[in-house]
């Protein structure tokens, strides 16, 4: 009995230190490679590791939401993408992410994270400024109203995904072109 | 940096994806670029495509699961061969469902967010580029297809060769009554088969068994002559256990299930460690029927123990050869089965299951986070 609870111990401490190992070893590449999906601090930081030169931003912000974004995260590598965070500032609100702009040159990236649909009520297609987008309509995890929409804007496909009405997420998405 | 609006004059969009290195224009510079795009494009779509996904982290976990294994048999201090071979399993096994059960839990476990909070990512690996190549891709392509090479030619092919041969009689010219002994009569009785003994007339010392409908062990006629009647019955009874345990149906899936990871090394050395220690269960399953510890130490001496030949008189060390290589490793497994048998280790009932279960819970819960 006792050698199995040793065994037990011993067991559990060659897991840490495989974990601790395996930790280490995920944190290498992101030294040796400068384009890997990764958080900055701000936009001139992403700029300097990247070269990404331009990002689509909007001019509007519905209340409770305001610039500069909360979080970025952006990679260079398989394909370039960035992923701007929004939290919710207003009063007697949770400081919680409550708007995600996402712009990658990969059709298929889907960043997943602290925001997302759990119930889609409505899908269609709008046209956004002569654009094709396509606007989902549908509710959060609590409940609360959550909108998404999308659109491809020359080489890159730009989502704006909110805790918003259809009718706000639009007027932000609506800022981010001409 | 510009954050624009788009439509905007000036836009330029992403920077290009592959470095110049000659002057643009040039033929050099295309058929460089193109090479360079191809390879590291279709390397690159494959391992992001959902059976390179698949391939990719079957590997990764089962590398993942072969630690765990050995860090478990060593905390353990683990002897019994039953549990050492049901542990060795566990990397050949577990990864197959792993995948699968991890995306019907979270399908959205590819996503960015995820991925950033994991121990592992193995795209942070993959992607690493030096000199215009993905060394890790290429690394990993080429030992998953050596790999599928040695699983072809040693396993695939043997194992088709053999069920056809087995299909044809041997020429035998004697049989052994293995029953005459009450006790092992007894013991056979229980066993769902029971296959006849032959003796073939040969000059070379060799016991082997055939498996299928038309299951039976072959004595060479050279090596009954050797052995005593025990030690006879011994090496009968380690085939016969060959046989039946060959119809376990836990061994047959993981058997089918290495044959689906066969691109994957970890499973590939795994399942042979697990088919060194089906030797030592079926001494056990002999001693266990036969009560001759010795008569099996005896039997293993004489058919696979001849005495070693002197080294070269001038005393320069020669180049071994694979082949030499191969009967030294084979050697030193005899010596640790007869080195097992010889110490008689009891078997380690209270962990028959406790050690497996615990290294596929830590599999599991570890290989969550390994994307």
């Amino acid at each position: 009995m006792r050698n199995k609870a040793f065994g037990a111990l011993a067991f559990a401490a060659g897991l840490a230190i495989l974990v601790i190992a395996l930790k280490a070893l995920n944190w290498i590449p992101l030294i040796a490679q400068k384009d890997l999906m990764r958080r900055y601090g701000d936009f001139e930081e992403m700029r300097m590791s990247l070269g990404i030169r331009e990002v689509f931003v909007p001019s509007y912000f519905p209340e409770d939401f305001r610039w500069p974004p909360s979080g970025i995260l952006a990679q260079g590598k398989p394909y370039p993408a960035v992923i701007m965070e929004f939290e919710r500032s207003g009063e007697g609100k949770s400081r919680e992410v409550g708007m995600m702009i996402y712009q990658a040159a990969g059709d298929d990236f889907s960043p997943g994270g602290p925001l997302k649909i759990s119930r889609i009520r409505e899908q269609a297609t709008y046209s956004l400024k002569g654009r094709s987008a396509i606007l989902e309509v549908g509710s959060g995890v609590k409940g609360e109203p959550c909108s998404r929409i999308s659109w491809r804007e020359k080489d890159v496909r730009i989502t704006v995904l909110a805790l918003l009405t259809p009718f706000e997420l639009m007027k932000v998405a609506e800022s981010m072109l001409r | 940096m510009v954050l624009t609006r788009a439509g905007e004059e000036g836009f330029h969009g992403f920077p290009e994806e592959y470095p110049i290195r000659h002057p643009p224009g040039s033929f050099a510079f295309r058929h460089t670029r193109l090479w360079n795009k191809l390879g590291a494009m279709g390397l690159s779509n494959f391992f992001h495509s959902y059976p390179g996904l698949c391939v990719t982290q079957a590997f990764f976990h089962s590398l993942v699961a072969s630690i765990v294994a050995e860090i478990a048999i060593k905390a353990w201090d683990v002897r019994d061969p039953a549990i050492r071979q049901r542990v060795f399993l566990v990397p050949v096994v577990v990864p197959v469902f792993l995948l699968p059960l991890f995306h019907l839990l979270r399908p959205e476990r590819g996503s960015t967010y995820f991925r950033l909070g994991t121990i592992f990512e193995s795209g942070r690996w993959l992607e690493l580029e030096m000199l215009g190549i993905h060394p890790v891709m290429g690394g990993l392509v080429l030992v998953f297809a050596i790999t599928s090479l040695v699983f072809l030619f040693q396993e695939l092919i043997p194992i088709v060769r053999h069920s056809f041969e087995s299909g044809k009689p041997e020429i035998t010219v004697g049989k052994v009554d293995c029953l005459e002994d009450p006790a092992i009569r007894t013991a056979m009785e229980t066993f769902p088969v029971v296959p006849a003994v032959f003796v073939v007339d040969d000059d070379d010392f060799m016991i082997y068994s055939t498996t299928g409908k038309s299951a039976a062990v072959y004595v060479s006629s050279a090596l009954v002559a050797t052995l005593t009647e025990g030690e006879l019955r011994s090496a009968v009874a380690h085939e016969i256990s060959h046989v039946v345990r060959s119809r376990h149906p836990m061994l047959v899936a993981a058997y089918l299930l290495r044959a689906l990871m066969f691109f994957n090394p970890v499973v590939l050395m795994e399942f042979r460690r697990a088919a060194q220690e089906e030797e030592k269960v079926c001494d056990e399953f002999a001693v266990s029927v036969t009560r001759d510890r010795r008569g099996l130490v005896q039997a293993l001496r004489k058919l696979y123990l001849p005495l070693e030949e002197p080294p070269p008189p001038d005393g320069r060390k020669s180049r071994k050869s694979a082949k030499e290589i191969e009967e030294r490793s084979h050697r030193l497994n005899i010596e640790s089965r007869i080195s097992r048998l010889e110490s008689g280790e009891d078997h380690e009932s209270g962990m028959r299951w406790l050690v497996p279960a615990a290294v596929t819970v830590a599999v599991a819960l570890i290989n969550y986070y390994i994307v």
